[in-house]
């Protein structure tokens, strides 16, 4: 059954076993794991069946710097969540990922790659993905082969492509279909109530901005916001616990972490490089696409002191007249509350280039890269992708702004760090070193790179939020324990890659799901129904 | 010609044969890269690029300041033409896998393409 928190006015009393709140990628998930069996299940939904731009405003937050972060435009608040506009790209973590890195200050999950590759292949299925095979098989399987690396150095990496899945539309129908589930739309979760020992949650607070409320009783809570909103919510509810409900230890909201890349070098390569062209996509053994990356082996990270990463490699360079490129420049600056300079030559190149604008645009909303028109001039263009160090300065917390419910919107402050820096120089220094030895070109690097500190350059980010609810044995170390049940509360879990302790290389939404689908057969066993 | 009996052109045309000439000819501007190394070797008949590299990293490697030992370290033993040119590829891609590389004006080169484009600038 899916239904609206309404009408305007009312209040509700709602009883049931399982309150899943957020119907993304991780809530749909779990929820399904639920459908056709005894067990009650409400999913709590914040946005509607299609986007709406009230919805999306209470998305909006303040951000602290030092780099510049849109919380509005960066995820998607309607039902299917940000599968709704995601790109498709998924990886799993590697072994090394999990492991604690010494060379790391907090890294390490309490859990190792034997704990989630049982759900991989069940993840794989939830996208659409063929076969659990993240080999190089399918790359040469197609009559190509890979670049032969000096495995002390790098590795070639495969990303398989989802179509990408949108959870909304593809799952809707049957949970809708579902008896025990009930989906409960514009219904925005506004604080988690507990016991007088802040031991257990009692209640849910839901309101929606028409004045429409409700409260929820459940045996058991899955927070599946998000990596913003997981963390927002604790803090929001402060009824028994005033720094915010399992934040004891002040770790809810602190090691925000993305995905950054930015462009590090040019290569001038050596004769032909339409090889790079398979990089970019190639055909998978069961049939679906795949793009292949390059990034440092696990030797190179643990001798030289790595985070993971993984670098593309694009031709040419993005022509700079494009409609495009104008209608981001114009974009960015009108965002910032600044007049464009030359904005009138941009405004006359998008409209002398309006299907490049308009395909950019829809591509924009569609979560898809936009194939911006390039420029030939003969180099190939290195963009690494880098994962971020967890750094607990990087955080969320409530900001002075209220939102359309009167809440405090949150503010995030991000960064990034000498680690991310000397991670992205040394991936291109390896790049470099093999290029010439392999005798594929020469590398130049990037003004920026060249200092060991210094300003950013433009650092684009992959819309992932990760790290705000971590992972631990240890409750001074985390939010959540290794099952994701938030430590010192025997009825909640939190789905979703603020889990997160650290984030490999990899896009996060396969693993949400592997950590779902486990976290689903614990929670079976616990409200059998 | 130096004396060494090293003529600066020698010198270029064996960058020009390495993959380094590619880069170096075009890095000034957003010229198409040259498949074939005579092109390359064409386009560094002006060896104001080479010679800009070999003094940055003559200014970091004083030591080194010396033709004897820059022609021992490239040129010498590596026989003529293509059997020569073939020997300098070898050395600089050995340089590359052993990490020898130095980042000049940006570029990461060979320990041994670094040395070439010193003998330009000293010859």
């Amino acid at each position: 059954m899916i239904e609206s928190l309404r009408p305007p006015g009312s209040h509700e009393a709602i009883e049931t076993d399982l309150c899943i709140i957020g119907a993304g990628a991780a809530g749909i998930a779990l929820a399904r794991e639920f459908a056709g069996r005894g067990t009650r299940v409400l999913v709590v939904e914040g946005g509607g069946l299609q986007a709406d731009a009230a919805s999306q405003r209470l998305y909006r937050g303040e951000s602290a710097g030092p780099l510049a972060y849109d919380l509005a435009s960066t995820r998607m608040r309607f039902f299917g969540g940000s599968t709704n506009c995601w790109a498709g790209y998924c990886a799993p973590l590697s072994s090394l990922d999990l492991a604690p890195r010494p060379w790391i200050p907090h890294s390490g999950w309490p859990i190792g790659i034997d704990v989630l590759a049982p759900h991989y292949p069940r993840a794989q299925q939830l996208l659409d993905l063929g076969a659990f095979d993240y080999t190089t098989a399918g790359f040469e399987g197609e009559g190509g082969s890979m670049l032969r690396f000096d495995p002390a150095k790098l590795v070639n990496r495969i990303w398989q492509r989802s179509p990408p899945s949108r959870f909304g539309p593809k799952f809707r129908a049957e949970l809708a279909a579902a008896k025990n589930v009930r989906i409960l739309l514009d219904a925005n979760a506004v604080e988690l109530l507990s016991d007088r020992d802040a031991r257990r949650v009692t209640g849910l607070r839901l309101a929606a901005p028409d004045g429409a409320r409700a409260l929820v009783r459940a045996r058991g809570f899955v927070l599946a916001t998000g990596g913003i909103e997981n963390a927002r919510l604790l803090l929001l509810s402060r009824s028994t616990e005033p720094r915010g409900l399992g934040n004891r230890h002040d770790l809810v909201g602190r090691f925000f972490m993305e995905h950054p890349l930015m462009l590090a070098a040019t290569i001038v390569p050596n004769g032909d490089a339409g090889w790079i062209q398979k990089y970019a996509d190639f055909t998978l053994p069961g049939g679906g696409r795949g793009t292949a990356g390059i990034g440092p082996s696990d030797e190179a990270q643990r001798r030289d002191g790595l985070l993971d990463a993984i670098a593309t490699l694009s031709a040419g360079q993005p022509d700079p007249n494009s409609g495009s490129r104008a209608l981001e420049r114009l974009w960015d600056a009108l965002s910032q509350g600044e007049v464009p300079e030359e904005w009138s030559d941009d405004v006359l190149r998008v409209l002398a280039d309006l299907d490049d604008a308009a395909a950019a645009v829809y591509h924009h909303v569609q979560g898809e890269p936009h194939p911006a028109p390039m420029l030939d001039d003969g180099r190939l263009r290195l963009v690494v992708h880098v994962e971020q160090a967890p750094d607990p300065e990087n955080r969320i917390t409530l900001g002075e702004e209220r939102d359309e419910l009167g809440l405090p919107r949150a503010r995030l402050r991000w960064g990034l760090g000498a680690l991310e820096r000397s991670t992205v120089e040394r991936v291109t220094r390896l790049v470099a070193e093999e290029f010439g030895r392999l005798s594929l070109g020469r590398l130049r690097y990037e003004g920026w790179l060249e200092s060991p500190s210094g300003p950013w350059p433009s650092v684009s980010i992959k819309c992932h939020h990760i790290g705000t609810t971590r992972m631990s044995d240890d409750p001074r170390r985390g939010v959540v324990d290794r099952d994701c049940r938030v430590h010192g509360i025997e009825n909640l879990w939190i789905a979703g890659s603020s889990v997160f302790p650290t984030s490999g290389f990899a896009n996060p939404t396969l693993t949400i799901l592997a950590l779902t689908l486990r976290l689903a057969g614990e929670l079976r066993e616990r409200f059998p129904g | 010609m130096s004396q060494l009996g090293l003529h600066r052109r020698d010198v270029l045309l064996a960058l020009g044969a390495l993959a380094l000439g590619g880069a170096l000819a075009s890095g000034g501007g957003a010229s198409t890269v040259a498949a074939s190394g005579a092109e390359l070797a064409a386009r560094l008949r002006d060896p104001s690029a080479a010679r800009a590299l070999g003094i940055r990293y003559l200014r970091r490697h004083p030591e080194e300041r010396d033709l004897a030992f820059l022609h021992a370290a490239t040129l010498a033993g590596d026989g003529e033409g293509a059997r020569g040119v073939e020997r300098l590829r070898a050395r600089c891609r050995d340089d590359f896998r052993r990490g020898d590389t130095l980042l000049i004006d940006r570029w990461v080169l060979a320990r041994t393409e670094c040395r070439l484009c010193a003998l330009v600038a000293l010859s």
